[in-house]
């Protein structure tokens, strides 16, 4: 198992995966702990891009493994996984319902510049390979990104987060925000749109890779692995 | 989502939904189509899988601590949950149950109580309009509620002289002769030895105020509709969750 500071473990199969979640179910704490282990990341790094706020995303993070284990034997399947994202996305948006009555400015977000810690990543050499100017960029790029994450609506914001940051399906996402498959394409392509236009808006401050004007783009086939 | 027409400009929930590979076969063939002729929707769509790309390329955000469990922390609540008893809920619902009983009976005795008094006072009235002098009504008859015993109420009505005179008892039945020929009431009706009536003891020692107070039908009344009232909320409160 990988340390905390470097992620989440792989998760294994799907039938390993049952086994330990039936260890769990049971009442067997190292096994709960295996899965949090597994899933951990996940479930932080939604909450972060979600609500924009590490202290507040690690709030919600704990609040969501613990009402995991308190209810894990209401689990029935077919995906932990997706399970416990359905909890940490409802701790999420009931911050952000708690945060629109009694608004508060956090002291961290006071130190540290907007959306500076989700550059974090990116500052941190992860191999030999690091190279200090990309990895500048990549930090700006995704300041960039989590600002105009924050200026979409959370449903926009959820069904974006969890499609092209967690890599769900929209039948995953369906599940995980127990909505309509249709709901759920609208919602990925208007929070799309916006965040595209957004970006576009802020064109001189992306960085010099992302500046290129997109109409001389030709376009791919979504074949093409994007 | 509406079908894709080739000469169309596309949606964007159109090439937001082809970018992930979720259109339809007919309307993927058509937005490939269209998107090869039309700059427009190729600028849009190109910046819709930048955007998408930008996304996907973000590095995780780094754990600020471990969110496992510690092995010596408490098990989870449901599991150590004992299982409830359910003799507090049972003795709770018979106690409500039985509030409300007495209450009804109190209820009822108020009711039955109430009805000697107005029978009582008709009569009075009754008599009083027939020019019956006041000596000759029963004392039972303008005797407060409380001395109103069955024998009371009949005294004052027409029902008690025939029967009392007949020295037949209190008791017995009313008939036709003397309810439609009323003989003057005797001020003190003689008594058969054999016989205790109760209005008669009742005369005799004087009530004390509580007895007076339990045999007012207001009080009663108002006594049972609290319980009543109370039994039934009780009975409401220990249902079972």
């Amino acid at each position: 198992m990988s340390s905390h500071t470097s992620g989440a473990a792989i998760p294994p199969d799907d039938e390993t995966l049952a086994e330990i979640v039936a260890l769990a179910r049971t009442g067997d704490r190292q096994s709960f702990n295996v899965l949090v282990g597994y899933f951990q990341g996940a479930v932080y790094g939604v909450a972060v891009r979600i609500l924009g706020d590490r202290e507040l995303a690690a709030d919600a993070t704990q609040d969501a493994i613990l009402s995991a284990y308190r209810h894990i034997s209401s689990y029935h399947g077919p995906s932990f996984r997706l399970w416990i994202l359905r909890i940490v996305t409802n701790q999420c948006l009931d911050l952000l319902r708690a945060r629109r009555r009694r608004p508060t400015v956090s002291l961290d977000a006071l130190l540290t510049p907007t959306g500076d810690e989700l550059g974090d990543a990116a500052a941190q050499p992860a191999d030999d390979t690091w190279d200090p100017a990309r990895r500048a960029e990549q930090r700006e790029l995704a300041t960039l990104i989590q600002q105009g994450l924050l200026t979409l609506p959370e449903d926009q914001r959820i069904a974006l987060v969890l499609c092209d940051v967690e890599g769900l399906s929209y039948e995953e996402i369906a599940v995980v925000t127990q909505t309509q498959l249709g709901t759920i394409k609208s919602r990925i392509a208007r929070g799309r749109a916006k965040l595209r236009d957004f970006l576009d808006h802020h064109r001189e401050l992306l960085p010099r890779v992302y500046r290129r004007a997109p109409l001389g783009d030709p376009p791919a086939s979504p074949k093409d692995g994007g | 989502m509406e079908p894709v027409r080739i000469q169309d400009h596309l949606s964007d929930e159109v090439l937001s939904t082809w970018l992930d590979g979720a259109l339809a076969e007919y309307d993927a063939l058509a937005a490939d189509q269209h998107l090869g002729s039309c700059r427009q929707c190729a600028a849009r769509y190109a910046g819709l899988r930048a955007t998408r790309d930008a996304l996907r390329h973000l590095d995780p955000v780094p754990l600020p601590r471990d969110f496992r469990l510690p092995d010596d922390g408490p098990r989870r609540p449901h599991i150590a949950k004992q299982p409830t008893s359910l003799l507090p809920w049972i003795a709770g619902r018979f106690v409500s149950a039985a509030v409300t009983l007495c209450g009804l009976i109190l209820l009822a005795l108020a009711l039955l109580n109430s009805i000697p008094a107005i029978t009582s006072q008709h009569f009075a009235n009754v008599s009083a309009a027939r020019g019956v002098p006041a000596g000759s009504i029963p004392q039972q008859a303008s005797a407060p509620n409380y001395l109103q015993t069955p024998t009371g109420a009949a005294c004052g009505s027409l029902a008690c002289t025939p029967t009392v005179a007949d020295g037949k008892g209190p008791f017995g039945s009313v008939n036709a002769t003397s309810t439609a020929n009323p003989a003057p009431l005797s001020p003190s009706p003689t008594i058969p030895a054999t016989m205790t009536p109760v209005h008669a003891v009742t005369l005799d020692n004087e009530p004390s105020s509580a007895m007076m107070l339990w045999q007012n039908p207001l009080f009663e009344a108002i006594l049972g509709f609290l319980l009543t009232g109370g039994g039934i909320g009780a009975l409401l409160v220990t249902r079972r969750r």
